[in-house]
């Protein structure tokens, strides 16, 4: 067996990046909104270049086989056998069933203290799950043969028909769901589109962390169904080569296409890795988008994974880069690890979102709505006020509270919440 | 038979835990005491699983 490990280099001078941090976000500091690129973060905070060499040195060394050096994210991969990787952690590996993992937390040497934060894929007991919500709603009565254009109609003249707020609902299969309509007006947006912001422009856009590929035409049929406009979506493949499409592409395509349909004017950039921490370090060391979205959670990884992790996103925060992380829709009990299936499956004691748990990432709660059915088909679960200006239910700031924090976006004249 | 069986079963078990231990006193001595142990760098989970007595296939 060929373990391939990922060793996590730490980053130095904590404090001083707490100070960086705060000062980013403070109207009367001289550092307020002046964001680093990634290469100036990794001048300032990340491993010298010797030191990262001296590492890969020693991995050589103990015969590991180094596959890639990533210096603005701060990792190493290498390929080791089971022996060579137990001689040089000085830990031991063990399997039972399908699972495998070391005993006991790995050495390094003295001298890498603190420059080694994590030692990953000494194990196989972790996973990871999209948070998207899989449930099959019950069908209900047929629709009217033209509700798509009475759809299109709702949007453009929200005013048209009070009342019926998050109609239309899309029949799927015979099932009614929700559509990128109903999500628009729950969350209050279709006045921000129907003044023209439709999100900002290139060359920001919301960048997508994801472990699965997607058929493109899937994404075509979204826009066009929805008349929406085409998508100004970039694939970007951080290992050079696709993972191919797996059980996630659900997540990858709600993602896709709900960013777009929340944001029609915004480019989309889609970072598909096999491994989600690739995806998730590549779209901040790209520093091409000014939000990115992650909707996973992981789960039975060791704290020391977290810790890699957060270095990651506290450089995304000194970049102005805002982080969203789905929370999921488990509750409390959050994500546990299955052992028997190396999937991860719902809690029964308190699980936080580690991830979404981090001080540098905004926490996206999940939301699950309830709708109701008039005698026509249309969810009549929100009402709005009258006019221009109603107001339904959604996420809205209140007064004296501050944009979302760390976002670039929030500098610039559009914005897209 | 059964007996048999639980027999040969217990005696690979307790092989497979000598062995472990030896390989453990191996690498400790191979890489050297005294370097920097990464907290919290293991599954937890692991000791959730039982008796582990495989040593995985090297």
């Amino acid at each position: 067996m060929t373990l391939k490990i990922t060793v996590v280099l730490g980053i130095h001078d904590q404090a001083k990046l707490d100070r960086l941090l705060a000062d980013q976000q403070n109207p009367s500091s001289a550092e307020y909104h002046h964001w680093l690129t990634p290469a100036q973060f990794a001048r300032r905070f990340g491993p010298a270049p010797e030191q990262t060499d001296a590492v890969v040195q020693w991995l050589r060394g103990q015969g590991l086989q180094v596959m890639s050096i990533n210096r603005l994210g701060r990792t190493i991969d290498a390929a080791a056998s089971v022996a060579q990787a137990e001689g040089a952690f000085a830990t031991t590996i063990v399997e039972h069933g399908a699972s495998y993992g070391n005993t006991a937390d790995p050495s390094v040497p003295a001298k890498f203290a603190g420059l080694i934060v994590a030692i990953n894929g000494l194990d196989n007991m972790h996973a990871v799950m999209p948070a998207g919500l899989r449930r099959q709603l019950p069908a209900t009565s047929a629709r009217s043969p033209n509700w798509l254009t009475l759809a299109l109609a709702d949007v453009a003249h929200p005013e048209a028909d009070e009342g019926f707020a998050s109609a239309p609902d899309v029949n799927v299969g015979g099932s009614i769901t929700f559509g990128p309509f109903d999500i628009e007006t729950y969350y209050n947006e279709t006045p921000l589109i129907t003044g023209g912001n439709s999100g900002t422009a290139s060359p920001d856009c919301v960048a997508l962390a994801e472990d699965s590929d997607y058929l493109d035409s899937a994404v075509s049929l979204f826009a066009t169904g929805f008349s929406f406009p085409s998508f100004n979506i970039t694939r970007v493949l951080p290992s050079g080569t696709s993972p191919g499409i797996n059980g996630d592409e659900t997540e990858a395509l709600l993602d896709i296409d709900y960013a777009h349909a929340t944001a029609p004017a915004t480019p989309v950039n889609v970072y598909v890795n096999s491994s989600l921490y690739t995806s998730i370090q590549s779209s901040i060391t790209d520093n091409k988008c000014g939000a990115i979205s992650i909707s996973f959670g992981y789960c039975g990884a060791s704290s020391s994974f977290y810790t890699g992790l957060d270095t990651l996103f506290a450089q995304a925060a000194s970049q102005g880069q805002s982080v969203f992380v789905s929370t999921g829709d488990w509750g409390a009990a959050g994500l546990a690890y299955n052992s028997s299936t190396n999937t991860c499956a719902a809690g029964t004691t308190l699980n936080p979102s580690e991830m979404a748990a981090s001080p540098h990432v905004t926490a996206v709660g999940g939301t699950t709505f309830t709708p109701q059915w008039d005698a026509s088909g249309n969810d009549i679960s929100v009402v709005c006020g009258a006019g221009r200006n109603r107001k339904c239910v959604g996420i809205e700031r209140r007064r004296g509270e501050p944009d979302f924090p760390q976002a670039r976006v929030a500098s610039r004249s559009r914005r897209t919440e | 038979m059964r007996t048999a069986h639980k027999l040969t079963w217990m005696a690979g078990a307790i092989a497979a835990i000598a062995g472990w231990t030896l390989a453990i006193s191996a690498i400790a001595s191979a890489a050297g005491v005294g370097g920097a142990k990464l907290a919290n760098n293991h599954p937890a989970g692991l000791a959730q699983l039982g008796p582990v007595v495989m040593q995985i296939q090297r």
